[in-house]
């Protein structure tokens, strides 16, 4: 290419080639610019559509959330609601089985004691004769046996009235129960009949026991509907073990027959059962 | 609204909202206790300010009854705005520890002794 020299004008063709090339560089940038727009006018769309979509990802997540939190409290509720169910229903075992429990020691109570003198009854009596024979058997420990009738208890209930011949039983009955809980069981054997066993002792401590009772009796004051039921006695047949048998049929008739000698001589006594010729 | 057997009684006096029971409940299992348990939700369902169970003449409860009694007391509790009131007596041997315990299901329940 032919350069013109310093100082001079550039010749025509020069100028000619220096137009073409700047027409080139012109539509280049044309071009470049036109991309750029295109460039321009796609970056916008897609950012709009992009934050419209994490627009909308974001209000669904927010809905989420509300919604698992909702679900989450309603969760802590039933969490609640069975903790509370499951609290209550160890209350309800508890009070039921506690209940239970309770209701069955009052019918046992029921099927043991009588219930007007509160004294264990006869069917009681039984089994726990029993139990007292294998105990003196067993440890070589006597016994002593008190089978007493309030005297003259028909003519009273006669002169009285039942309810007041009750008293005078629910009165003596207490009486004999708690002068003789520490040492031994007392039963109502019959209407007026109530027989005591004393534990582990011996026949002579039995008899002064009796005898204690006896006198007891005699200072009770018992008064029914503001009327005074005057002085009770009762008469006392004491028998031992094993000095009067080794069974309970023998040892409550040998009391008994010293029961019926105790009416025979006057009531309001204690008399000791006969030796048997063996002995 | 009362209930009349041979053995026990169930009635209510709607003047002071109080339910008595009478006698000995020895039904058997919970649907005897049906007709029992229907008069106190139909009491509790009015929703009254208070209310009371007079089980002073009440001698025997079996299992059962506790039972009726201890979901009642429940279902009272739930109810929020029930004052309820039982009123026992210290001569019948259950009633002190049991009834006791039904204020455990409610801590607001008042127990009143004659």
């Amino acid at each position: 290419m032919m350069q013109s020299s310093p100082g001079q004008p550039p010749s025509v063709p020069e100028l000619l080639k220096q137009i073409d090339a700047l027409n080139e560089q012109m539509a280049q940038l044309q071009q470049e610019n036109s991309d750029l727009k295109i460039l321009l006018e796609t970056v916008t769309v897609h950012s709009d559509t992009m934050e419209e979509e994490l627009h909308r990802l974001n209000e669904q997540l927010e809905q989420e959330m509300e919604k698992r939190l909702k679900n989450m409290r309603a969760l802590h509720f039933l969490l609640w609601m069975v903790t509370q169910d499951i609290a209550d229903l160890q209350i309800v075992l508890e009070t039921a089985t506690q209940h239970g429990d309770l209701m069955e020691q009052y019918l046992h109570d029921q099927s043991i004691r009588d219930p007007l003198t509160g004294l264990f009854n006869r069917r009681y009596l039984n089994d726990d004769f029993e139990r007292v024979l294998v105990h003196g058997s067993n440890r070589k420990q006597p016994f002593g046996l008190i089978l007493g009738d309030i005297d003259h208890f028909k003519a009273f209930n006669t002169k009285f009235g039942h309810k007041a011949g009750d008293e005078v039983l629910i009165r003596v009955c207490q009486y004999i129960q708690e002068t003789v809980q520490d040492v031994g069981t007392a039963y109502r054997y019959g209407g007026e009949e109530l027989l005591i066993i004393i534990r582990d002792c011996s026949l002579y401590t039995t008899y002064d026991i009796a005898q204690r009772l006896r006198e007891g009796i005699k200072q009770l004051k018992v008064h029914y509907s503001e009327q005074d039921l005057g002085s009770i006695t009762i008469s006392f047949g004491v028998a031992g073990f094993p000095d009067h048998g080794k069974n309970s049929d023998r040892l409550i008739a040998m009391a008994d027959e010293a029961l019926y000698q105790a009416k025979a001589q006057g009531r309001d006594r204690v008399i000791l059962a006969q030796f048997p010729p063996s002995s | 609204m009362d209930i009349t057997t041979e053995t026990y009684q169930v009635t209510y006096d709607d003047t002071t909202q109080t339910i008595i029971f009478h006698g000995s409940l020895r039904l058997s299992g919970m649907e005897e206790y049906t007709p029992i348990i229907d008069l106190l939700h139909q009491i509790a369902d009015q929703r009254p300010t208070s209310m009371s169970l007079d089980l002073r003449n009440l001698q025997f409860l079996n299992s059962s009854g506790i039972n009726v009694l201890s979901k009642f007391v429940i279902r009272v509790r739930q109810y929020k705005n029930i004052a309820l009131f039982i009123i026992g007596s210290k001569d019948i041997p259950w009633q002190g520890k049991s009834l006791k315990n039904l204020q455990r299901l409610m801590p607001q329940l008042q127990l009143e002794w004659e």
